[in-house]
């Protein structure tokens, strides 16, 4: 029944993932699509552009986000033993956020820049390097910590902690600068799945996929700590480094996917919520490659209605997923007559 | 198998036993009894590595426990904590299989002699019709037998238990101390349990560890230590007396003076009638004597009250109570 489930998400992804491709502003009939994709030559050269240089990117990064958030939110559940916990409770995302804004919102005080500048600046590498650099000086921080104390309720809160100091900048470089950055800066928390072309792919795909097999390398240890640290000790695992490890590889996931789309809320929350109730079980083996497969479908599909095909506008994506994600997965979840139980607490 | 040198246990400022010099055999099932906060959970914690000692060596095998590596530890010794476990969606077959972590590789893949362990580790605490089952669904005997199978699935020469006793009934309670003291004989793994009922480990025990408020321990069977007086002085800090003839504490303090029982029918109602007045605070004597009050337990059964106000007669010892609790007695 399990391997149904799994080929069913499959499907479903691949799917998804088609549709990501035939989808846009643009209308591109079907078979030209195949065609293209095929190594044809498509009836106008325009097509393949959009396809290769802004439609396969852009699909590719969806289906990695996906997956890298809902990985690490699983990891973040089972180390904190909490159902809240999101792959951004260590506060990487914060770290990136200031980084974000002080690109934006810092760079040439004077005021030299449009907000067509602005725009131009989402997506760019000077971005993603800043968010990046944000999200690692906090990564690293949280990384020395978790050597250093026992107990991991220390670092979530600690965690929350660097969430609301770089609130506290974010908002006060934002009450010190024009209208039209903070628009930008709206627009980059806004998240999106467009900002990374082939140039940022290397990197963005490579840190990613680091994260994703270090998150699958973690089934084990994850597994022990489902019965909390003492029994997993008393299991041989060393606590301290497993929970190095999975930080390390929950914030790389978290980290990079903020860093090239902005945060992207709610995945990391949800999907394992969903694939636990789903798949019926807590068992990390399981459920880390479902989690993966659900959260790129989830992410393919949230941005092909964020795309809204047919029209010329774009929705923005956080907006998107929680419109439509929660009311889907509120339905999911409360299915589940033991909702309680359904989490390891 | 598991063996101490001069232990020191405790906290660094507050040191609870000093210089315990302990040894758990294969094939027997210790328990350790002692008043509320001697360091039961802290002697059974020292003793897995989960907390530092103050001093002194704690040896499996002869090997030193603090310097061997964790993984190898695991396969050597098993816990069963009190902490209420809440692991969501995990079937027991899978909760148990958890216990093969120390022998499995870096997925956790089961290999055909894991799953003959865990199938063995379910057989042997009578949960293999479980196993399908939700570890949340289960009842708290249930849960504790699973959690016992989930010990042994690492297959461990030493298991250790804190209070596995402490949500469970009288009957579970029983039930569960059975099932280790078979597995100590059967798999002649040593077994040590903390455990607050002195009663069934006074029956069960091969062998008690008796920690006392002072931060000393006494080491025996059973049955000397209470012919000894360990047990009493061990629990007098308690408030409550052990009464060494019956094994058991001492719960009444006569308080209404003494009555004498003797019966002409079943031994059973005159033993109930005994604890009734005991309960309701008289110091009860066996035998007919000319002094007042005496009960009489007749056939029937049935009551006579003797008082120095005259003889009453009762169909039920609720009577008899009733009367008596009046203090018409003495």
């Amino acid at each position: 029944m399990r391997l149904w489930l799994y080929l069913l998400l499959l499907i479903l992804l691949l799917g998804a993932f088609t549709a990501g491709l035939a989808f846009g502003s643009v209308a591109i009939p079907f078979e030209q699509v195949m065609h293209i994709l095929l190594g044809g030559t498509p009836q106008k050269a325009s097509w393949a552009n959009i396809l290769f240089q802004f439609r396969l990117p852009k699909a590719l990064t969806a289906l990695l986000v996906g997956a890298a958030l809902s990985a690490a939110g699983l990891q973040m559940q089972t180390l904190f033993r909490n159902p809240l916990a999101d792959p951004f409770v260590l506060g990487v995302s914060s770290g990136a956020s200031v980084g974000v804004a002080l690109v934006i919102l810092g760079s040439g005080a004077h005021g030299g820049l449009t907000f067509i500048a602005g725009l131009s600046l989402l997506g760019s590498f000077t971005l993603a390097a800043a968010a990046s650099l944000g999200a690692s000086l906090v990564l690293a921080a949280v990384l020395l910590l978790s050597r250093r104390v026992q107990n991991t309720l220390i670092l979530l809160i600690s965690g929350l902690m660097f969430g609301y100091l770089a609130n506290a900048i974010v908002s006060l470089l934002i009450y010190f600068s024009q209208p039209e950055r903070v628009q930008a800066m709206s627009l980059w928390t806004a998240g999106s799945f467009g900002g990374v072309t082939w140039t940022h792919m290397p990197v963005f795909a490579s840190a990613i996929g680091l994260g994703l097999l270090l998150s699958l390398a973690m089934v084990k240890p994850l597994n022990a700590l489902l019965l909390g640290d003492e029994y997993a000790r008393s299991l041989g695992l060393n606590v301290r480094r497993a929970r190095f490890w999975i930080i390390l590889s929950a914030s790389l996931l978290a980290g990079a996917s903020t860093a090239f789309c902005g945060p992207i809320w709610f995945v990391g929350v949800a999907v394992p919520h969903v694939t636990r109730a789903l798949f019926h079980t807590a068992d990390h083996r399981a459920l880390m490659p479902a989690v993966m497969l659900m959260g790129s479908t989830f992410a393919l599909f949230a941005d092909l209605i964020a795309q809204m095909p047919g029209s010329q506008r774009v929705l923005p994506l956080n907006v998107v997923m929680s419109l439509f994600g929660v009311p889907v997965i509120l339905w999911i979840i409360l299915r589940q007559r033991e909702l309680r139980q359904t989490f390891a607490s | 198998m598991l063996t101490t040198r001069s232990l020191t246990i405790g906290y660094p400022r507050k040191p609870l036993a000093a210089n315990l010099d302990l040894e758990l055999r294969a094939g027997e099932m210790v328990c350790l009894l002692g008043p509320n906060g001697v360091g039961k959970s802290t002697l059974l914690r020292t003793l897995v590595g989960m907390q530092p000692a103050l001093g002194g060596k704690v040896f499996l095998n002869g090997q030193d426990i603090y310097t061997m590596p964790a993984a190898e530890l695991a396969r050597h010794l098993a816990v069963v904590l009190t902490t209420r476990l809440e692991v969501g969606h995990l079937s027991v077959y899978t909760l148990v299989s958890l216990g093969r972590h120390p022998y499995t590789n870096w997925f956790g893949l089961l290999r055909a002699y894991d799953h003959t362990a865990i199938r063995r580790a379910l057989e042997y605490t009578d949960s293999f019709s479980l196993a399908d089952r939700f570890f949340h669904e289960l009842s708290d005997g249930e849960r504790q037998r699973v959690l016992i199978a989930r010990a042994l699935a690492q297959e461990p020469q030493v298991l250790l238990l804190d209070e596995p006793t402490a949500f469970l009934d009288l009957p579970r309670r029983i039930e569960t101390l059975h099932l280790l003291r078979r597995l100590a004989r059967q798999t002649g793994c040593a077994v040590l349990l903390s455990i607050h009922d002195l009663d069934l480990a006074l029956r069960l025990a091969d062998r008690l560890w008796v920690l006392s408020a002072e931060g000393t321990i006494e080491v025996g069977i059973p049955e000397e230590l209470a012919l000894n007086g360990a047990l009493e002085r061990a629990f007098r800090h308690e408030g409550v007396e052990f009464d060494a003839t019956i094994g058991t504490f001492r719960l009444h303090t006569p308080t209404l003076g003494t009555v004498h029982l003797t019966h002409e029918g079943e031994g059973v109602a005159m033993a109930w009638t005994w604890r009734a007045l005991e309960r309701l605070g008289y110091q009860v004597y066996n035998g007919v004597s000319f002094s007042l009050p005496a009960v009489q337990v007749l056939p029937g059964p049935r009551w006579r009250v003797l008082t120095a106000q005259g003889t009453h007669e009762f169909d039920s010892l609720a009577g008899v109570v009733e009367f008596m609790r009046e203090g018409r007695g003495p």
